[in-house]
């Protein structure tokens, strides 16, 4: 086994063991035949990056059906809003302290997986519209039981749980919009970078909103961000794919 | 486009249709990842097909063949694109341009 074949089969076993073993043996050939014809004693780092990044891309879009992923998307949303929401309460029970990275890994498993899965505009507006009614129906439902607590209790709701609940409510719905709109602003002209800082920048209001006004735990902002920026990355590339596959000319393959 | 065009003269192994595509898209440097992820694609959508493996110099080759629906496809999209050149060229024509923007 020469250099280049050993190393062509490591980053290949980023892929699934089925594509594996439909596929390994004649893309290790087309491996060995670019090698030499391009005089490679190794296999160059931004090839073994795009193998290991197409493997993955591959894993997560057999992993998991699209219709479950796209509920995976829609079940975390309520749960990370809810578990916010109430996350003066959930943090004192042992609950929360397990819960958090629980929600941090299914969160941006389910997101990067549903997207990887989305393949058309109607699925995408699909994910966006159950992610932003599973948000208002769990901030109403929040918003509702603050009020009855009050009532109970014989209090007033304090200011600052409306504006936990706000800024909860605005960091996953920019998050949706994002999804949304991220397709397209690119069609319609609108230069990545503007979409990708505007979103960075609603991304830091609300975690600004998150750390200072509401108090949520640290783990949550970072979440948040997290998903956030991996919703971007995997849309993007998600967007690349689909180019790739409805023949768009300016890829020209 | 480029890799059903590859494929209009009959079947290729997937390193040939990666080399012409290359020089048909003018991309030496193609990523091969790039052509395989497309030519999975393609099968998916049966717009093409597998046309055999074999071994040749110790290396495994798979063929790929046009389907009936990759050449509709191919047609259709060769069409739209051909109808957005004339168009291009009757606007250059219409404002005394000629090819490659210098005055006609």
């Amino acid at each position: 086994m020469t250099g280049v074949e050993g190393q062509v089969r490591s980053a290949l076993r980023w892929h699934s063991s089925r594509w594996r073993k439909h596929n390994e043996e004649h893309v290790v050939g087309m491996y060995l035949s670019k090698a030499d014809d391009e005089g490679w004693r190794d296999l160059p780092d931004d090839e073994r990056r795009r193998v290991v990044s197409q493997g993955l891309r591959e894993r997560l879009r057999w992993g998991v059906p699209s219709v479950l992923g796209i509920l995976l998307v829609v079940v975390f949303a309520t749960w990370t809003t809810v578990s916010v929401l109430r996350g003066p309460v959930l943090l004192t029970t042992a609950l929360w302290a397990w819960a958090s990275p629980v929600v941090l890994v299914l969160a941006i498993a389910s997101y990067v997986s549903a997207l990887s899965n989305v393949v058309s505009p109607r699925g995408v507006i699909g994910t966006a519209v159950g992610v932003i009614a599973s948000m208002l129906l769990s901030f109403s439902w929040t918003i509702g039981w603050m009020r009855d607590d009050a009532i109970t209790t014989g209090t007033t709701v304090p200011l600052h749980y409306f504006w936990f609940a706000i800024a909860a409510y605005l960091l996953v719905f920019c998050l949706a919009l994002l999804i949304f709109l991220g397709g397209a602003l690119e069609h319609a002209g609108v230069p990545a970078l503007l979409a990708l800082l505007s979103a960075l920048l609603g991304g830091i209001v609300s975690a600004a909103a998150f750390a200072f006004v509401a108090l949520v735990p640290f783990v949550t902002v970072v979440a948040g961000l997290t998903i956030t920026v991996l919703a971007l990355v995997s849309h993007r590339r998600m967007v690349g794919r689909r180019s790739r596959a409805g023949f768009v000319p300016n890829t020209g393959v | 486009m480029a890799v059903l065009a590859s494929l209009v003269e009959g079947r290729r192994h997937g390193y040939a249709i990666v080399q012409d595509v290359a020089a048909f898209t003018d991309k030496p440097k193609l990523a091969l990842t790039t052509v395989y992820s497309c030519l999975e694609v393609l099968v998916e959508r049966s717009l093409i097909e597998n046309a055999g493996d074999e071994i040749v110099d110790g290396r495994a080759r798979r063929y790929f063949a046009l389907t009936d629906a990759g050449l509709q496809r191919l047609n259709e999209v060769v069409s739209k694109q051909a109808a957005q050149v004339a168009i291009v060229q009757s606007r250059l024509h219409q404002h005394g341009i000629s090819w490659g923007g210098a005055p006609a």
